[in-house]
């Protein structure tokens, strides 16, 4: 099939137009791509982000309150305590459940998802076990209230039933010392010289000149002062488990909240990351693919310049020399288009006027060789 | 059309106005005939001749090429 040299000319603009499309597209792609990386960034990192941080700020809230339910314990009681901060405790749990709640919903990770779902479990975990230590203190009581209420009932019960013994007064000094210590220290051998104490109170109202049916009372509220002590005790250590337990639950809680929050950053940072990455992929692809424009251009320039420009040149030659009269040059036939046919015309022309001019030299020779 | 006529068109691609004459001049010159009274036979002795004679205005490829097409003719 003969390609014209209009069709040539066609063909490179093409393919070079054709690369400067693919160029453009590249570029066009790759900015949606940051685009996209972007948003992904800002949107889903940097929410994620601030995600973690309110949910380590409700956490640090909760805690707040409750430092503040076991501080004003002493001051304002536990029922007050707890209804001033410790009931403050359980919207914080709640705004930290919905932000988990959002969180696992952007997430684009599982493990970002599994970790916000770690943190609702951990939530409830953290409330149940503040929930139970706020029992615990409530049935231990202070001063007047719960178990040490009780107990101090009991020990005014028994001071009013030995005021008239010297021997028990000094036993029950030395019973409310070590009692004392207890609730202040809280040891464990204080605990065992109380109830030895207790024995040593009862040995001395054995002991003591006193009625029958007044020993038989004091002896009776010895026994209930020791049995509401062991209560106190008991209490105490409920109030120590309870407390190990929110103690360790207020703290995986932090540790996750903590995670999450630098989750959020990572997240964010690795889309940057992302988005860094497609940018200088764009540049670097776009770099190649506008070297292989040029390229193109450079080879097609050279082709056009090859098949059209050189091959007119050597026409315009043998035309120019053919018109002085020099017919010693052969025009070859080397492509086909216009170029090619003209080739053809020129040379057809070049041979017709060899042949006349041939013609005619034999002739002016014969009609020589004649005359003479 | 007459052979000669059909071999002057199948030459003028390559003498151009000069083709009747120099196939005339083959036919006389070295067949002894007159061009009009060409035939099938006179082909393959033509071509030779104007594979010979054509050097002298043309290149030995275009030659051959037309003297190839004649005989084929």
């Amino acid at each position: 099939m003969k390609i014209s040299i209009r069709d040539k000319i066609h063909s490179a603009f093409n393919v070079i137009n054709g690369l400067m499309v693919v160029v453009a597209l590249t570029g066009v792609l790759a900015l949606l791509a940051v685009i996209h990386q972007g948003n992904q960034a800002v949107g889903v990192g940097a929410r994620l982000n601030v995600v973690g941080l309110e949910i380590e700020a409700s956490n640090l809230k909760a805690g707040e309150f409750e430092k503040e339910f076991l501080l004003n314990i002493k001051g304002k009681g536990v029922e007050k305590s707890r209804q001033e901060y410790a009931a403050k405790v359980t919207p914080e749990v709640a705004t930290i459940d919905r932000l988990c709640a959002e969180g696992a919903r952007i997430a684009r990770t599982g493990e970002d998802r599994a970790r916000f779902q770690e943190i609702r479990t951990l939530a409830r975990v953290y409330t149940k076990a503040f929930e139970g230590l706020v029992a615990a203190k409530e049935k231990r009581g202070f001063v007047d209230t719960g178990a040490e209420g009780d107990f101090r009932n009991a020990v005014h019960t028994i001071e009013a039933k030995i005021s008239h013994s010297d021997k028990g007064e000094i036993a029950m000094l030395t019973l409310r010392r070590s009692e004392k210590d207890y609730i202040m220290r809280g040891l464990p051998e204080l605990i065992t010289s109380t109830h030895e104490n207790v024995k040593k109170l009862k040995a001395a109202l054995q002991a003591a000149p006193m009625p029958a049916s007044d020993r038989t009372a004091a002896l009776e509220s010895a026994d209930v002062y020791d049995e509401n002590f062991s209560v106190l005790v008991a209490a105490d250590r409920e109030v120590d488990s309870k407390m190990a337990a929110y103690e360790a639950a207020g703290g995986e809680l932090e540790t996750a909240s903590a995670a999450v929050a630098k989750a959020g950053y990572k997240a964010s940072e690795a889309s940057l990351a992302a988005s860094s990455t497609t940018a200088w992929i764009a540049i670097l692809l776009g770099g190649l693919l506008s070297v292989g424009s040029v390229g193109a251009g450079i080879r097609y320039g050279s082709r056009i310049s090859t098949d059209i420009i050189h091959p007119v040149k050597t026409l315009t030659d043998v035309a120019e020399r053919a018109s002085l009269g020099d017919l010693s040059l052969n025009v070859a036939h080397t492509c086909d288009d216009e170029i090619g046919d003209l080739q053809d015309s020129l040379a057809r022309l070049v041979t017709a006027v060899r042949f006349y001019r041939t013609e005619n030299e034999e002739l002016a020779e014969e009609m020589k060789g004649a005359k003479q | 059309m007459s052979l000669y006529q059909e071999i002057t068109k199948i030459s003028a691609p390559y003498l151009g106005p000069a083709a009747e004459s120099f196939i005339g001049k083959q036919c006389k010159l070295f067949l002894k005939i007159e061009p009009e009274s060409l035939a099938k036979h006179h082909l393959g002795e033509l071509a030779k001749w104007i594979e010979v004679g054509g050097t002298r205005y043309m290149d030995e490829a275009r030659t051959k090429e037309l003297a190839a097409k004649v005989a084929r003719a």
